[in-house]
């Protein structure tokens, strides 16, 4: 097992009217599990938490209530620094640190192994990993600001890969992105699933995505699971009312 | 030697303010009402300030100057505080702190182990170095915290992304703190290029104009400098040092 979730829940401060503060939950008792080499989707519409749960995995927050297990131990049992070299995480928006796509690479490796790796050997690596997510290589070279959103998202994607994470961290990596540059994301996704084997959570309020991607899912709606089981049967056959409404497209404004 | 300054002397003086006010009314500045209120504060400012300074000296007691010295400090910190547009978890420990050991620290070497000053607590040169030393310090504390909580706060997803990388917060930071400590300087470090050459600082100035040789005056000028830059990297190192740690929790990740 690689993740158990049991009674999770979290809550953010909303501002009222009347000027103060109250905590409404945004994550609600959650309870689920996540296996191992089967891609898990966290579906849902937009504000329903998705985001926060992905953030869960790798600490850059905390449950309020309820605790989260990795490979049967506590989060909370692990060193940070090492659970997070062990659980890479891409956000939404793609963030380039300064510098170029180079020194990107870098910054993540350099935090691994705490010194400078060996130019040219490093140089190799990166270019392969360019390759293979349908990078040109000379983009290693590029100043970050250079970069499109969708290749940007790469170069993110890239830099987690490279320090060779056992889970990977997906949020909506195609927000950004049009049609056809979708496609070939996900295509690289799949490939990705396959070549390295890599265990896989993935962020989506899209449903043709989740179709193409495939998997263990679970569908979340107003921060709480309604829905959880493969891919297939839960758009297939929806359990709920609500699942019915969110692949039908309902829930999205 | 020295030509004493009589309340009269002063009332004309108030003529210099009153073309400053002519001039903002008739260009449409709107300055004019700034321009009084400071005027009005400055003269009754330094006119407390001079009575309270005189009782000062005139009691030389160790209790006395202490008394003074908190004041200038409790000032101080309540001053940086008003200018920070952001405010973060123990801030007043924590800039009270920083202040202390820096601007306490530069005291106790140039008073003590420079000047040798007898008695310790010797108002004549205790409160007008501490006054310098202090009023630079919250300069410099003020503009590195306003640049630590700023740039933390735009910085944000900068900041997480390089702790998802494996970064721990104090690497995460780590430009940002610098910027914040460069911020403080950089001030200071222009004075201390340019002192003498388009500036005559103050307190040279004064000596000069109280009726010191020059020889004299810019020695001390140049020890006030050298006890400006040391206090004001002292705060705001250990300012920054702890004050980024009010962002972030012992997990690496941002507080809530």
């Amino acid at each position: 097992m690689l993740f158990q979730f049991r009674h999770v829940s979290k809550k953010k401060p909303v501002e009222t009217q009347k000027s103060s503060t109250v905590r409404e939950y945004i994550l609600h008792d959650l309870l689920f599990n996540i296996n191992a080499h089967v891609p898990q989707l966290i579906l849902g519409p937009s504000g329903s938490g998705k985001t926060t749960l992905l953030r869960l995995c790798n600490r850059l927050t905390d449950p309020d209530s309820g605790e989260i297990l990795f490979r049967g131990q506590a989060l909370t049992a692990y060193d940070v620094i090492e659970l997070r070299t062990r659980i890479g995480y891409v956000a939404q928006v793609p963030v380039m640190l300064d510098g170029s796509v180079l020194s990107n690479f870098k910054y993540a490796i350099q935090k691994l192994n705490k010194n400078l790796p060996n130019g040219e050997e490093f140089e190799e690596e990166c270019k392969e990993l360019l390759r293979f997510l349908n990078l040109p290589e000379p983009f290693l070279y590029y100043e970050t600001d250079r970069l499109s959103v969708g290749e940007k998202q790469r170069v993110a994607l890239a830099r987690t890969l490279l320090r060779k994470p056992e889970v990977i961290l997906l949020d909506e990596p195609t927000s950004a992105l049009d049609r056809t540059s979708t496609f070939r994301f996900l295509e690289t996704i799949n490939k990705l699933r396959d070549e390295m084997n890599l265990n896989m959570i993935m962020v989506t309020h899209s449903i043709d995505q989740a179709k193409i991607l495939g998997g263990n899912g679970i569908v979340l709606v107003g921060g709480s699971v309604v829905e959880q089981g493969p891919v297939a049967e839960i758009m297939n056959n929806p359990q709920t009312e609500i699942t019915k409404q969110f692949i039908e497209g309902m829930l999205d404004n | 030697m020295i030509i004493e300054l009589s309340y009269i002397d002063l009332f004309i003086g108030i003529g210099l303010i009153v073309i400053a006010i002519g001039l903002s009314i008739y260009s449409r500045l709107q300055l004019e009402k700034d321009l009084f209120v400071g005027a009005v504060r400055t003269f009754v400012q330094l006119i407390a300030v001079g009575y309270v300074l005189n009782i000062v000296f005139s009691i030389e007691a160790w209790y006395a100057v202490i008394a003074v010295l908190l004041l200038m400090f409790g000032i101080a910190v309540h001053t940086i505080l008003g200018r920070q547009r952001y405010r973060f978890k123990n801030m007043i420990p924590i800039i009270t702190v920083s202040l202390m050991i820096g601007t306490g620290l530069t005291l106790f070497i140039v008073v003590y182990v420079i000047i040798q000053v007898e008695p310790w607590y010797s108002p004549q040169y205790v409160i007008p170095i501490m006054g310098m030393i202090l009023g630079n310090s919250m300069n410099g504390v003020a503009l590195a915290i306003d640049r630590l909580s700023s740039e933390i706060r735009e910085k944000r997803e900068i900041i997480e992304t390089r702790l998802s990388l494996g970064a721990t917060s104090r690497e995460a930071v780590s430009d940002i703190i610098s910027s914040a400590v460069r911020a403080a300087m950089i001030p200071t470090i222009n004075s201390l290029m340019t002192v003498g050459i388009v500036s005559l600082p103050g307190m040279m100035t004064g000596q000069i104009l109280s009726g010191t040789s020059p020889i004299i005056a810019v020695k001390y000028q140049i020890l006030v400098m050298y006890m400006i830059a040391a206090s004001v990297m002292i705060s705001s190192v250990l300012l920054v040092q702890r004050g980024y740690k009010q962002y972030f929790t012992a997990h690496h990740q941002f507080k809530e």
